[in-house]
């Protein structure tokens, strides 16, 4: 049996990592680089890090700072946050990120997934959806850079990533993430039986019973951790540490 | 790099005078001897053992009480006490024996975004072991660099003050927040000794002033300690602190083994090397730029308590600190300070806190007031001594 993929997923608001409730209240967590580091010796399989800033701010990527975390980074690295362009992606590859992550301009212009895909292969394409409930009626894709809900099918909409090329599927559910609730497990099974690629589950983990819920009856092949690597625990301090996966496969 | 003024490592080699029973030398600040040649650090400890009756049944009586009424007035809270946490040795022994007393403390932690993976990973075993909540307040990390980037631009010693400040004020912050009205430091003069006075100094307007000077980012995140702050602190927190290590007897390497053997807690190496700044500041911008070597604090401790003899703490002291690889590289990345740039700064002529603006003359007026504060504990006994003569 393949052993439960655990990625930490981090967020970047400019040069500082922070940590968010609902996509809001942000928290600040630390250095990226400095942060990267303990994680490094925590010996994680792989990791994510999204600048949550660049598309909302129309900058590219932080190529100097990608640059410094990918020097301080020993496992995969997972990047995603202001890819506009081939030229993006490709110095980002040649930085040594593993995987790029696409949710705003894979939005805007669908055919963009199929060109990475096509340019670099769909396992290095990851495309990240961010789910939310709307007020009184179905779950609907949401654009956090333009603080709108796309009027998409969750469903439709991850068929269609698959199609254009995505090598995998990172599913955030807005309404969950940052509260150690738990995951919304309905969703990530109705996408998992959708779809052929890998899906990450991220948003709403606050424990193992969590993790190997998304995994076993909803069918993700890995789990994001936001919370659940940064804080000791609910309600309490900053402490980056990773979940002990001894009892977990 | 290393501009320290090291000595024979061979003590009767010596040119200069060393006291007869640690390893200070003249150059220590305020250093004077006795007819013995003993220096008069090593008999303020003398003085301190007694005063508080370190190791005997006088320091533990008068702990006993001190824990009792920390009992009851904390009954009725969720935390009866706060420690804060850095990740080293004696905060985390202080958080394992506040337990074993059968207090509730509050872990408090000030993370200025440069720490090891090994500070990170103790007080993650320790807090797990031993059940006890954590607290955190993280600066912005840019922030942070800023102000610390600025006191290396100033040319003074203090680059750790913003920490150490920083620290203190979040100490205070948390008793606030919590209403709690007790907390517990791990410092012990009998290991780690009583710094010299006049060695360095700082404050909030220290901070400030040279922030505002240097710095090219506003101050919005960093837990400023300003005067202002620091009064209404005292006077409507009324929070008392209290150093339990000073009453009983302690030792650092017997701790280390008991928190290893406790929850798999590790050494990191060294006194305050648990961060990364503060490695830097120790290891690197200290003897390099200011000829200063506080290891001297450590080893003297460790000689008169005979667990080192005074020939080998001297030879020790006078062979230049085991300096981490890549550190420098890092700090300066981080900082973003040039190679070009870092050597002018090494080489520049040092200045000291007395060339920026800070409160010590305010401090000096009220000394009244603060002889005071320090009777009802509301302020260090050794913030008194320091900031107000």
């Amino acid at each position: 049996m393949l052993r439960t993929r655990i990625i930490p997923v981090l967020l970047l608001k400019g040069e500082s990592l922070v940590k968010t409730i609902k996509f809001k209240n942000f928290t600040y967590v630390g250095d990226p680089c400095n942060s990267l580091r303990i994680f490094n010796e925590l010996e994680v399989d792989e990791l994510m890090v999204l600048d949550i800033s660049a598309s909302k701010e129309k900058k590219s990527p932080n190529f100097s700072l990608i640059k410094d975390m990918c020097s301080e980074c020993f496992m995969p690295l997972s990047y995603g946050g202001g890819i506009r362009t081939i030229e993006h992606a490709k110095k980002l590859f040649d930085l040594g990120i593993e995987k790029i992550v696409l949710n705003t301009y894979a939005i805007e212009n669908h055919l963009f997934i199929s060109q990475l895909s096509s340019y670099f292969g769909s396992q290095a394409i990851i495309v990240s959806i961010d789910i939310r409930k709307r007020r009184f009626a179905k779950k609907d894709v949401f654009s956090n850079t333009f603080k709108s809900y796309l009027n998409l099918d969750p469903i439709d909409w991850a068929k269609q990533a698959e199609e254009l090329g995505a090598g995998e599927l990172l599913l955030t559910s807005v309404d969950n993430e940052g509260t150690w609730q738990g995951m919304d497990f309905d969703l990530i099974k109705n996408i998992s039986q959708n779809i052929s690629i890998p899906l990450i589950a991220h948003g709403g983990a606050g424990n193992l019973d969590h993790i190997k819920k998304a995994i076993h009856e909803g069918g993700a092949s890995a789990v994001g951790l936001g919370s659940m690597v940064t804080f000791q625990k609910k309600g309490m301090g900053v402490l980056i540490h990773m979940p002990k996966l001894e009892n977990f496969n | 790099m290393n501009k320290l003024d090291l000595q024979d490592p061979d003590i009767n080699n010596v040119q200069i005078k060393v006291c007869s029973r640690c390893i200070y030398d003249e150059r220590v600040s305020n250093i004077s001897f006795d007819a013995n040649g003993i220096c008069n650090y090593c008999h303020q400890v003398d003085k301190l053992k007694e005063e508080y009756g370190t190791g005997k049944s006088k320091g533990t009586l008068q702990l006993n009480k001190i824990l009792d009424k920390i009992k009851l007035e904390g009954a009725n809270k969720k935390y009866d006490c706060i420690v804060g946490v850095s990740g080293g040795t004696d905060s985390s022994y202080l958080l394992y024996l506040a337990k074993k007393w059968g207090l509730r403390p509050l872990a408090v932690h000030f993370d200025n975004t440069w720490n090891t993976a090994i500070a990170t990973m103790n007080i993650h075993k320790l807090l797990n072991h031993l059940e006890i909540d954590l607290y955190t307040y993280v600066v912005d990390n840019k922030e942070m660099d800023d102000i610390i980037r600025s006191f290396i631009l100033a040319g003074v010693a203090e680059s750790e003050a913003p920490n150490d400040l920083g620290f203190a004020y979040l100490l205070r912050i948390a008793a606030r927040k919590y209403s709690i009205k007790y907390i517990l430091e791990g410092h012990s003069f009998t290991e780690e000794g009583i710094t010299p006075l006049g060695r360095n100094y700082f404050d909030g307007k220290y901070i400030k002033s040279i922030h505002q000077k240097f710095g090219k980012r506003k101050m919005k995140t960093y837990p400023l300690m300003t005067f202002t702050r620091f009064l209404t602190s005292i006077i409507f927190d009324q929070v008392k602190f209290i150093r339990p290590l000073w009453y009983i007897s302690y030792s650092k390497k017997d701790a280390q083994e008991h928190l290893n053997q406790l929850c798999g807690w590790e050494y990191y190496g060294g006194h305050h090397l648990e961060n990364r700044s503060a490695a830097f500041f120790h290891t690197i911008y200290l003897p390099g730029k200011f000829n200063s070597d506080f290891r001297n604090n450590t080893i003297s401790s460790q000689v008169r308590i005979g667990n080192c003899s005074r020939e080998d703490g001297w030879s020790i002291y006078n062979t230049a600190p085991i300096v981490e690889p890549d550190l420098l590289t890092y700090v300066k990345k981080r900082l973003e300070i040039s190679d070009i740039e870092f050597e002018h700064i090494m080489n520049k002529q040092p200045l000291s806190w007395k060339d920026y603006p800070t409160y010590k003359k305010r401090f000096e007026r009220l000394k009244g007031l603060f002889y005071l504060l320090a009777k009802l504990n509301l302020v260090p006994k050794s913030f008194y001594i320091k900031y107000c003569s």
